[in-house]
């Protein structure tokens, strides 16, 4: 069993890898990516179920996501969701921790539990007729937690661990930098606990947490590869542990720049600006753009050029080892569209200068069709290969399904992608860059410009 | 009362046999309860390490005081003696998960 962490986005990252692992991946995800025969329902309890069958393949997917994240932390509580996330294989009202692994074990199950900023995900991958252990197991470490004191005391080294590996690396550090200053509180809160919690998370206080966040309307359970009646017949003696209903606070983005100087060879930073929700409308026209500016090298060790704009502006602006990404992070009601890059201590001003001139043409000056087009075929590509693995696929269901309530199919999405134009994706352009920036770097910042003397 | 963990029905003349045996006993006149006296197996051992923290430290102190007075060859003053009423089984809820646990994981290893 494994505790992952990841952020959540359409595009963030490309997947170059087609998988062609197994043959049962590939047919569990064409019949998955066409979304065919996904029903949804409610249980008496209040949470929503989907499921989606597939006769194909013998692997069975079950994810119980909640709309808890540290998007909910009170002042009080910063990094709690870490906690809860490293306590699921911990003992719970219906197992102890020996009984929970051993299950699992036996059935040959994996069970983990994933954060984003907004979602707790607890994924089950097993075999289709090991299923009533699994889904009783998964529902066990998701709604029931005991929180024993003295297990909570023996994860808090590992909440430090998780802690220190963020630590040591730049990348994940500017990622966070970054939230916090864009956000502030809501979305701006870490993913992992600050050093001054650890050793305080006790009991009550996580039992508190799960009491005033977990409620039905903002679970779902969803099933990937079984059927309804099954998965609903499973989920009958699940309880939920929240009542009450707990509106989420907007997420209000404020803008500001935040600096850490750690020495180095090297600098990292990311600007942005205030994106666009998913539920927005221009949400796909922003995927495009992202595109149009560059995601990065398509070719594995190529430098980009021919791909990418901005790292083609970078690479005019030095010669020396870059790397620059277009950004754009969705969340429910809002998001961050910019840039990050990573260059010599020395050439960094150069580089964010050239990539931001290059932002600024795309306002003034427009896109060019074949950019468009590419780009296009480039989100579209992107999000087909995202969609080859089914725990991806059973990951988006998830987050669509609360954020969003339904699921879009990938013909839908599709369609979108092909119906921007080149003017939609302009006037998306000019609304979200020519927004308030936040900064975030980290490195070796002699010669990183501070954003007033970048605007 | 402490005594019976369950509800059943306890005869009275049980009742004043067991507080008769009580205030025999020597720890109460050392001010210590049932449980601060088990021997330390490792199942205790275990469910002591889960107490929470006031009731470990209360533990401690009867404890403390006990050794201190049995080391002056004294005892407390009658009235300070734990009165068989006020004596609470404190260890044995999680003597018993431990045992729980302990079962499980054997009933498992026999597979």
């Amino acid at each position: 069993m494994s505790a992952k962490f990841t952020s959540r986005s359409v595009l963030q990252a490309f997947k170059r890898h087609v998988s062609a692992r197994a043959n049962t991946a590939r047919q569990e995800s064409t019949d998955a990516a066409g979304l065919q025969g996904l029903q949804v329902s409610k249980l008496p309890n209040g949470v929503t179920v989907a499921s989606l069958d597939s006769t194909t393949s013998p692997v069975a997917r079950v994810v119980l996501v909640a709309n808890v994240g540290p998007r909910f932390e009170e002042s009080d509580q910063l990094g709690i969701t870490h906690c809860l996330r490293v306590s699921v294989d911990q003992a719970n009202k219906s197992k102890t921790a020996f009984e929970l692994t051993r299950h699992l074990t036996q059935i040959g199950a994996n069970l983990s539990c994933t954060a984003t900023r907004e979602n707790l995900m607890y994924s089950l991958d097993c075999l289709k007729d090991n299923l009533d252990i699994g889904v009783s197991c998964l529902v066990s470490a998701a709604t029931q937690q005991a929180f024993k004191p003295w297990e909570i005391q023996d994860c808090q080294q590992r909440i430090a661990f998780e802690a220190a590996v963020v630590e040591q690396q730049p990348e994940a550090r500017l990622t966070e930098m970054l939230h916090q200053v864009a956000y502030r509180d809501t979305l701006g809160r870490s993913l992992y606990a600050p050093s001054h919690m650890f050793g305080k998370y006790s009991s009550e206080m996580l039992m508190e947490y799960v009491n005033k966040n977990f409620t039905a309307e903002r679970m779902a359970v969803i099933g990937l590869g079984i059927g309804h009646k099954q998965l609903t017949r499973y989920l009958k003696t699940m309880s939920v542990p929240g009542s009450g209903s707990n509106t989420a606070k907007a997420a209000k983005y404020s803008g500001g720049e935040v600096r850490h100087e750690i020495g180095g060879d090297t600098a990292y930073a990311a600007i942005v600006t205030e994106g666009l929700g998913s539920q927005n409308k221009d949400a796909v026209a922003l995927s495009v753009l992202q595109c149009v500016m560059g995601c990065g090298p398509t070719i594995k060790w190529s430098n980009g050029s021919a791909a990418s704009k901005i790292i083609q502006a970078a690479g005019q602006a030095t010669d020396q080892p870059f790397a620059t990404s277009c950004i754009n992070t969705t969340y429910s009601d809002s998001g961050l569209f910019g840039f990050y890059a990573v260059a010599q201590a020395s050439q960094m001003g150069q580089v964010l200068k050239a990539v931001l001139s290059e932002f600024g043409s795309v306002t003034k000056n427009g896109v060019a069709d074949q950019d468009v087009q590419k780009a296009k075929m480039q989100v579209k590509a992107c999000a087909a290969m995202m969609s080859e693995n089914g725990s991806n696929v059973i990951q988006n269901i998830a987050q669509q399904l609360l954020s969003e309530g339904t699921v879009q199919s990938q013909e839908e999405f599709f369609r979108l992608v092909d119906s921007v134009s080149k003017q939609d994706v302009v006037n998306v352009a000019k609304k979200v860059i020519n927004g308030k920036p936040s900064m975030a770097a980290i490195g070796n910042l002699s010669t990183t410009p501070h954003l007033d003397e970048l605007m | 009362m402490a005594v019976a963990a369950k509800n059943v029905a306890v005869p009275v003349w049980r009742m004043t046999l067991a507080k008769w045996a009580y205030n025999k006993s020597y720890f109460p006149s050392l001010g210590m309860m049932r449980d601060d006296c088990l021997y330390e197996t490792d199942v205790v051992k275990e469910a002591i390490k889960r107490l929470p923290n006031n009731v470990y430290d209360a533990r401690q102190f009867r404890m403390s005081r006990a050794i201190y007075l049995s080391c002056n060859k004294d005892t407390l003053p009658k009235d300070e003696w734990t009165k068989i009423e006020e004596d609470e089984l404190y260890l044995q809820p999680y003597i018993a998960e431990v045992e729980r646990e302990r079962d499980i994981k054997r009933e498992w290893n026999k597979q």
